[in-house]
């Protein structure tokens, strides 16, 4: 269940941005690492464990088969592989992965360090793949917690694992985004606060079904969505129809515009959905 | 491309419910005789009257009907905030015939805004009066006077006009137009400028398509609210391609006297001569795009056939 975590609103204004590299990343970032055929993961996360160390920050690493990266010992550095796991008969899947992040966010506030730091490799976590309502179901609940507790995280989907429908899906629903993908979703989906989420970007025809899914998943999990749209760009008719067709999709569902500009506006009245029968608000 | 295709009359000039009257005059003493005639009798049938005229006209017609009982039968469209684009004019006259759905029997007077159109606008408001016939085919009764100043404008252009107008006020006498004719709108081929940027797109290109659009508009000032509305458009027409027309299309753009103009071209076909011309409804699946592009765009041009696929020309106003 896609739930908002407690102290959302501690304050953190993010923006959707791409990284070059992970060195720059900070307490509330969320980054999707598209892992191409010539990135060496173990090295980048070799560094970026580093960095945790350099920072005060408790790191957590999902997926790295490799439990010589420890630093100084248990307290500070959790490793953790799903697969691994899974041959011992747990049951390890991304709602593990959640509750681990939880738990070592808590662990790592009580402990003293500065924020959990995780790296996340998604295609150990779903090693049999996941639909796009899987990905956006959990990394929107991800992100809530990631700014929430403060927390760094970064998923590192390998291209070679992930076909590029569910990459884009990845990539809308991370604030921050490392390596290149051709075909990337114009627009980014990420938390502002309790029920709240950020839109920046661009929802064209080439994006709406992946914003569509996005923004599904939300709405089955409150009944009221605030969507703030300062950063949203442009939103074309194809856009629109999937804001209309997730707020009609069941009873009691309610989509809050909120910053939208005046192009949006208009164009909105222009379709004839500025209607009562349809339940989304545009707010100032 | 092709987006919503509807069955249509074969012949809708046949239908009588709608009469479509061209009223060619000479000079403003002639255009209040005729238009004021038009009016009074409209009171006289207790019938109201839409008048969709330039300022101008607006005024002179405003002071003949102050202190008339006839003055309360008559509203005035607010043509500026319409804006130029003949595209735009279908909706309005369809809400305006709604009335006469609800037992208030209506008239219109329909002259176009420009002054000095361009050969493309002159060619659209052409189209406009051509597919008023095909859109009105099935609608209630309701008489639209369609006056074209034989002063002033192109003889080409009132000569386009006598062809798609069943009916003709002459000499104070309404009458059948002998000119008329049924047929394709013929329209002139669209010549494209020498000097122009191309850039093939497809699946996924949308982001290059608006920054190729930006950059030229940003070149000739074109920016803000405006620049916006292009990139949906623009966005609207090469989705279009991509669903529509073959996956792909091609993009142009160049400058041409005082417009912006953005020219897409892919491999469909859109067979309903009305797409984009009426107003779409809520539950309505699909449609929406080229509804949305004549909203947003000073000009749309659409040629389109099985066998040359879909041109769309999209004109925008350039700033000063």
């Amino acid at each position: 269940m896609l739930t908002q975590e407690p102290g959302a609103e501690g304050g953190r204004v993010r923006n959707a941005r791409a990284v070059a590299t992970l060195d720059p990343v900070d307490a509330g970032d969320h980054v999707c690492w598209l892992v191409g055929p010539g990135d060496d993961f173990t090295a980048t996360a070799r560094a970026f464990a580093a960095d945790g160390a350099l920072f005060g920050d408790k790191v957590l690493l999902i997926g790295a088969p490799e439990t010589r990266w420890s630093l100084d010992g248990a307290s500070r550095e959790v490793v953790v592989d799903p697969v691994a796991e899974r041959a011992d008969g747990a049951a390890w899947n991304a709602t593990a992965l959640l509750d681990l992040v939880r738990q070592e966010a808590e662990a790592a506030t009580r402990q003293g360090f500065r924020a959990l730091r995780v790296l996340a490799r998604m295609d150990r976590v779903w090693p049999r793949g996941a639909s796009p309502q899987e990905i956006a179901r959990h990394e929107l609940e991800l992100d809530a917690l990631v700014l929430a507790r403060g927390a760094v995280v970064v998923c590192a989907y390998h291209g070679a694992d992930f076909r590029p429908g569910l990459l884009e899906q990845a990539i809308g629903v991370h604030p921050h985004q490392l390596g290149t993908q051709a075909e990337v979703p114009g627009f980014r989906m990420y938390s502002a606060g309790t029920d709240c989420w950020s839109v920046s970007g661009v929802v064209d025809s080439d994006s709406a079904d992946t914003f569509r899914t996005a923004l599904d998943e939300l709405a089955a999990r409150s009944a009221t969505v605030r969507l703030l749209c300062e950063d949203l760009e442009l939103v074309d008719a194809a856009g629109m129809r999937a804001l209309v067709d997730v707020a009609c999709k069941a009873p009691g569902r309610r989509i809050v515009i909120e910053k939208a500009d005046e192009t949006f506006r208009h164009c909105w009245s222009l379709l004839g959905y500025d209607v009562p029968q349809i339940p989304v608000e545009l707010a100032p | 491309m092709s987006e919503n295709s509807t069955t249509r009359p074969e012949s809708p000039a046949q239908d009588p419910a709608f009469r479509h009257e061209l009223y060619p005059y000479d000079g403003d003493a002639q255009f209040l005789e005729g238009a004021m005639s038009f009016i009074h009798d409209a009171h006289a049938g207790s019938e109201l009257v839409l008048v969709a005229v330039a300022e101008p006209k607006e005024r002179m017609l405003r002071t003949e009907l102050e202190g008339t009982d006839a003055a309360e039968g008559v509203t005035f469209l607010d043509t500026a905030a319409l804006g130029r684009n003949p595209g735009r004019l279908i909706p309005a006259w369809r809400d305006w015939v709604s009335k006469a759905a609800e037992g208030h029997p209506v008239r219109g007077i329909s002259e176009s805004q420009w002054s000095e159109p361009s050969a493309a606008e002159s060619t659209e408001f052409g189209y406009h009066e051509w597919l008023l016939n095909l859109a009105f085919a099935q609608s209630p009764a309701w008489w639209l006077l369609c006056p074209y100043d034989t002063a002033t404008l192109e003889p080409a252009a009132v000569e386009a006009a006598r062809r798609c107008h069943p009916l003709l006020l002459n000499g104070g006498t309404h009458g059948p137009n002998s000119s008329y004719v049924q047929e394709p709108y013929a329209f002139p081929e669209l010549t494209a400028s020498a000097d122009h940027e191309e850039l093939p797109y497809q699946r996924g290109r949308l982001a290059a398509v608006r920054a190729h659009v930006t950059a030229c508009a940003s070149r000739h000032g074109l920016e803000g609210t405006r620049l916006r509305e292009l990139l949906i458009a623009a966005c609207e027409v090469a989705g279009n391609s991509i669903k529509h027309g073959g996956g792909r299309g091609v993009l142009r753009a160049w400058v041409e006297g005082t417009d912006l103009i953005c020219e897409f071209h892919d491999s469909g076909h859109l067979q309903d001569p009305l797409v984009g011309r009426l107003r779409p409804t809520v539950d309505q699946v699909g449609g929406r795009g080229l509804w949305l592009v004549q909203q947003l765009c000073d000009l749309v041009q659409i040629r389109s056939t099985a066998q040359t696929g879909t041109t769309v020309r999209l004109h925008t106003r350039l700033p000063g």
